[in-house]
């Protein structure tokens, strides 16, 4: 019997044999050098409005320079967690407030000078704190009006003095280091806010990233090319990226980028909802697979207008007061709330690939999400009672509900004209709010315009808008503050209007210094259910990422936070 | 030498020849089909504009059977199911154990036949809970037959009354600038120059940005209607300012003026007139060009607003390239866009060629 | 009753034609006296249709009057308001043309037109207005007025329509008509009949008539004073039968040298 066994086990150790001989090609190839070379094909709407990062609001301008410049940290877009970049480590005193980070000593700009501590130096004290200088990330570093000390310690060596505790400080330190001899002088002259504007030429860009703008064509393309000097290596010491050369081409209009990918011209897409269907088919004749990355980290919302001040140049109030009873009587959001048909919005406006939003924070935030906050689900009868307990009714017979006073119930709904979804929302929106018995204006107005009245004028009665957002709650703190320039539905308060309102102001000045990751869950789980009960703002649905990607690219990793290229110099042509 | 020719006017003479326009007299069919219904929209359409099943989002259109196994029967639809499939793609599923009546002067929503008779006699319905969707439906369910025809009152009378405003304008504007001359003349003229210079796309855009936000649709109705006249009557008063400086010279006019006829009376009832052949075709010509506008604000949104129906706006909906690939029946108001300005400009060029005395055959 | 009704004074007309100007009239002096019909003869180019023309201020306005005055009812013509004279236009003084077909507007019927005096001068209802222009129509000789008075002008022949004109003329009892070439286009028989009609209404309604004419012969028959033009003058004025007989200008005997008697 002995030796049945051991005859078997010999011809299992040649099937063994036999079989890793075929997996043996497959293991080698992962091992295998990427070869290098080849041209990345994408897309953007818009063209940047400059390259100068510092000063730039627009996403156009960052999309542009994003593989130009590296910060300190870089944060992992699956694990979340902050890791090193341009900074190979760091210590951190016993209180929190003293930061020190050694550099990378291996880095070199793309234009061959050494990248040191007075680069980090500058970027902080001479552009980011520059009071001369609009830079759009300050707020962020600003903590209690005050902002931190940079100092250089030796020629790899940093150190921050934070005056709080800030538990983003790390994530925050994704902020792009530029390069002080390039810029050193025209801060002096002060002329940084015109320099690196989209007529500068391109060799000028200078940065440690792994691609070099070498070419913009207004209007149609920007063309990158590998950064020879680029620091990361791979695995056997071969120098990144793989890819000689990037480019995105400017495609203003949807249906035209699409039929660019169907052709060949373009290697990625973004998929809207209705695509699904049309490209999901033809995945395999074209060669390409569309990656489902999970739900947008955005917002989309309906905010309605509880702003009690007085226009200062004609002394009338922004919102009529009938209307702002309304708007700040939380039964009459609460029942505006239930007449969000999610489902159905999602549906039609996402071709059903969407899901529903109820809190600031969708399940793509990852660690800080609640998923159980205030729910209020579609329902028009539980809305029209809501209403009647509240004393809105049909007291006339004519269709339309009119408040304790008499007043009909007529309020305007605005958003962009140039968001077809925003404007399909609003339409169905209209619809439900009408069998409510509500008159609603709804009306597109231009970009602008609408921005001009949340950040400027005022005069608004209801807006639907979106905002972008990210994993870190503290930086939406613009919005969900009281005091904030973008706490849309009664900004820049002097002081809280409402408990709740008094209540998120400490959760968010607690949560920025408390560095325990647990502790902060506790304050932001608080935050969020505060916002679904009161409903500041009433959320409506989140799309879903899906993004089309040739095959004939090595390394791809799409992620939810980080985009599809957040490796882009690992990434190879197989 | 005494004429007894019934037909005085040159006008009757050309009306004449335009019935015998086989073409033009087709059109002039069309149109009033199009207007007729535009009137009894309430009746003719089996839903309202606004009626949203959005259990029925981009369903196709219902077919209607005549057959049941092979006996004729009185039509009727089956029910349907909206499902989604592997690819996200829309599919509705007949259910043949559901039959709905199609039904003639169905009972539907409540109306106002022509604003005065309440009652709720529609033309076409089907037995509920069934829907027919004759052109499908859009992307809230809202059925495309019903919508393109209460669109087409908003479209086609947009077209007429803004013309009638800016044909009433120009010919006084034109009358007085050619009657008087001089001054008169020159300050009005440079004044229509002005406007004809602008690009009339932006033109339309910069006035409708200067209406009011908080305008209803109504008042932006009449608002879109104000703008396009605004901008189309400058081309019509030059060419009646041409004609009535020529006109001026007649002796008739002399003739008036010495029986003491004050300006205003031989401007409308002397001059006026005779640049009436013109003008109507003119206006024929010009009609497309308002229902064109209009279908253009709407288009990008600063038009006729949701959830009022125009040909115009319910184009916006078709802007997608995918939307038209799943569901092609979005671009119905697109044809009778382009079905309307055929006919006006047919009707318009032939009233053109009939009134034109020196043409070969009159 | 023999009063001076129009007062012609030193009236001068000029026009700019290009960079020269051209003097049409040239210190006109006419005297027209009531209840008298009043020749103003010459050859084309004489200006005596813009005299008529300037009574009345419808010249072209490329025309322009240097100076004068023109009395009529103790009021200068050429100086008063637009709205004033209007109301002397049609009402108190009249014109009457070369060429009725031209003159009336194709469009309207002889009627609607003659009404439109009626509107423009009286208050008189509908009624009253349908039945004054049937009353015209026949005073003017016209058989069957209720048909002429749907005509068209182009369904008349020609002597209607001058007979229809001149009802026009008359329509609200004006003092004055001034008739520029009334008859040219109509031949001789035709003639005779219309002249016939200015003495009789002459009679029954008082008028005073400025006849506009190339023709010597007609004026030496119908008028009582005849006034000579000659390239914007007026070279010999007077009562018609002393001119007749014995001119004193070179021109007029020219003009007479020409005429049958």
């Amino acid at each position: 019997m002995f030796n049945k066994i051991a005859f078997q086990n010999r011809r299992f150790a040649l099937i063994y044999f036999f079989f890793l001989l075929f997996l043996f090609p497959a293991i080698s190839q992962s091992q295998q050098n990427p070869q290098p070379g080849g041209q990345l094909v994408l897309a953007t709407t818009s063209d940047p409005k400059s390259f100068n990062t510092i000063i730039a609001k627009e996403t156009s301008t960052s999309e542009a320079v994003e593989f130009i410049f590296d910060g300190l940290t870089k944060t992992d877009p699956f694990t979340l967690k902050v890791g090193p970049n341009l900074a190979q480590s760091w210590e951190v005193s016993e209180d929190g407030l003293e930061w020190i980070f050694h550099l990378r000593e291996d880095v070199v700009w793309s234009d061959g000078v050494e990248f040191t501590a007075d680069d980090v130096v500058f970027t902080f004290n001479d552009l980011v704190f520059n009071p001369d200088i609009p830079a759009s990330s300050r707020d962020i570093f600003m903590i209690d009006g005050q902002p931190f000390a940079v100092n250089k310690v030796d020629q790899y060596h940093v150190k921050f003095i934070l005056p709080v505790r800030f538990a983003p400080f790390l994530r925050a330190m994704s902020q792009e280091i530029l390069p002080k001899h390039k810029l050193e002088k025209v801060v002096k002259e002060g002329k940084f806010n015109s320099t690196w504007g989209i007529d500068t030429d391109p060799r000028e860009i200078v940065g440690t990233g792994p691609f070099c703008l070498i070419r913009y064509d207004p209007g149609q393309r920007l063309v990158y090319e590998r950064n020879p000097r680029y620091w990361k290596k791979d695995l056997n010491g071969n120098t990144l990226p793989y890819l000689e050369r990037m480019i995105y081409l400017i495609v203003q209009n949807s249906d035209v980028e699409l039929l660019k990918f169907i052709e060949g011209t373009l290697d990625a897409y973004s998929l809207r909802g209705m695509d699904y269907s049309l490209l999901k088919p033809i995945e395999q004749k074209n060669n390409f697979t569309v990656y489902d990355r999970g739900p947008d980290l955005g917002s989309q919302f309906i905010v309605f207008n509880q702003n009690p001040g007085i226009n200062p140049n004609t002394n009338k109030p922004f919102v009529d007061p009938v209307r702002l009873s309304w708007f700040q009587n939380r039964d009459f959001r609460r029942a505006v709330a239930h007449a969000v048909d999610k489902e159905k919005i999602i549906e039609i406006v996402k071709n059903k690939l969407g899901y529903p939003q109820y809190s600031p924070m969708g399940p793509a935030v990852g660690f800080f999400y609640k998923d159980d906050v205030f729910k209020y689900e579609y329902d028009l009868n539980k809305a029209k009672q809501i209403l009647k307990d509240a004393g809105f009714s049909d007291r006339d017979g004519d269709g339309y509900i009119e408040d304790q006073e008499g007043h009909q119930v007529e309020f305007n709904l605005y958003t962009n004209s140039g968001s077809t979804e925003r404007v399909d929302i609003g339409g169905i929106l209209n619809h439900d709010l009408e069998k409510l018995g509500m008159k609603v204006n709804f009306l597109q107005l231009e970009f602008n315009t609408l921005v001009s009245k949340l950040t400027s004028t005022f005069e608004w009665d209801a807006i639907i808008m979106g905002l972008t957002g990210g994993v870190e709650p503290h930086f939406g703190k613009n919005v969900w503050t009281s005091d904030g320039q973008l706490h849309m539905w009664n900004p820049r308060q002097e002081t809280p209007a409402t408990p709740w309102e008094k209540r998120i102001d400490e959760l968010f000045s607690e949560g920025v210094q408390e560095l325990d990751e647990d502790k902060r869950k506790i304050i932001y789980d608080e935050f969020q259910m505060i916002v679904s009960r009161e409903l500041p703002v009433i959320y409506t649905v989140l799309s879903a990422k899906l993004t089309a990607i040739r095959n004939k690219f090595g390394n791809l990793k799409p992620s939810n936070l980080g985009g599809v290229f957040h490796n882009l110099e690992e990434i190879y042509i197989k | 030498m005494i004429n007894n020719n019934r037909h005085h006017s040159q006008f009757q003479l050309a009306l004449q020849r335009f019935r015998g326009n086989k073409t033009a007299m087709a059109c002039v069919f069309i149109l009033g089909f199009l207007y007729f219904s535009a009137v009894f929209a309430e009746f003719l359409s089996p839903y309202s504009y606004k009626d949203e099943q959005r259990q029925y989002s981009y369903c196709p259109p219902t077919p209607v059977h005549f057959f049941d196994q092979g006996r004729l029967t009185w039509p009727y639809v089956y029910g349907l199911q909206l499902s989604f499939n592997e690819f996200y793609k829309r599919e509705y599923v007949t259910d043949v154990n559901t039959k709905y009546r199609v039904k003639l002067f169905a009972s539907g929503e409540s109306y106002k036949l022509l604003g005065l008779i309440p009652t709720r006699v529609h033309l076409l319905g089907v037995e509920s809970p069934g829907r027919i969707y004759l052109l499908g439906a859009d992307s809230r369910g809202r059925d495309i037959f019903s919508r393109l025809i209460f669109g087409g009152r908003v479209s086609l009378s947009i077209g007429l009354i803004g013309v009638l405003i800016s044909f009433t304008i120009g010919l006084l504007i034109g009358g007085a600038a050619g009657y008087y001359g001089g001054r008169v003349d020159n300050y009005l003229m440079r004044l229509c120059e002005m406007v004809i210079m602008f690009p009339g796309f932006y033109l339309l855009l910069a006035l409708r940005s200067a209406v009011p936000d908080d305008f209803n649709s109504v008042q932006v109705y009449f608002a879109i209607i104000l703008i396009l006249s605004f901008i189309g009557w400058a081309s019509l008063a030059r060419i009646i300012r041409g004609m009535c400086l020529s006109l001026r010279e007649r002796e008739y006019v002399l003739a008036a003026k010495s029986l003491g006829v004050n300006d205003f009376h031989i401007i409308t009832q002397h001059i006026l007139p005779h640049t009436l052949s013109y003008s109507i075709f003119a206006v024929m010509l010009s009609i497309p060009g308002y229902i064109l506008g209009e279908s253009a604000l709407s288009l990008i949104g600063l038009g006729i607003q949701d959830p009022f129906a125009s040909w115009g706006n319910m184009l916006s909906d078709a802007m997608s390239i995918v939307r038209i690939k799943f569901a092609p029946w979005i671009l119905w108001p697109a044809f009778f866009i382009f079905l309307t300005v055929i006919c006006f400009n047919i009707i318009g060029n032939v009233l053109r060629d009939c009134l034109d005395p020196n043409l070969k055959g009159n | 009753m023999n009063e001076t009704l129009l007062t012609i004074k030193d009236l001068s007309v000029t026009v700019h034609d290009g960079s020269e100007k051209k003097i049409l009239l040239n210190r006109i002096c006419l005297d027209v006296p009531s209840l008298s019909i009043v020749g103003l003869v010459g050859g084309s180019g004489s200006g005596k249709t813009t005299t008529g023309l300037a009574v009345l201020k419808l010249l072209s306005p490329a025309l322009k009057i240097d100076d004068g005055e023109i009395i009529f009812q103790n009021e200068n013509l050429l100086k008063i308001a637009l709205s004033k004279l209007q109301q002397i236009r049609g009402k108190a003084i009249s014109m009457i043309f070369q060429e009725p077909l031209q003159a009336f507007n194709p469009v309207f019927t002889i009627g609607y037109q003659i009404e439109e005096v009626l509107v423009m001068h009286t208050t008189l209802n509908t009624k009253q207005r349908k039945e004054k222009i049937l009353s015209l129509l026949d005073k003017v000789g016209i058989k069957d007025p209720k048909r002429v008075a749907g005509n068209y002008p182009h369904q008349l022949s020609g002597g209607m329509r001058q007979r229809a004109m001149i009802a026009q003329a008359i329509a609200v009892d004006p003092r004055l008509i001034i008739a520029d070439e009334p008859t040219s286009n109509l031949d001789v028989t035709l003639q005779a009949r219309i002249m016939e009609l200015f003495l009789q209404l002459r009679d029954e309604l008082k008028l005073t008539l400025l006849l506009i004419t190339h023709d010597l012969g007609m004026v030496s028959h119908i008028s009582d004073r005849v006034a000579v033009m000659n390239q914007g003058q007026i070279v010999e004025q007077g009562i018609t039968k002393e001119v007749i007989e014995n001119p004193q200008q070179e021109y007029t005997k020219k003009l007479l040298g020409n005429i049958k008697f």
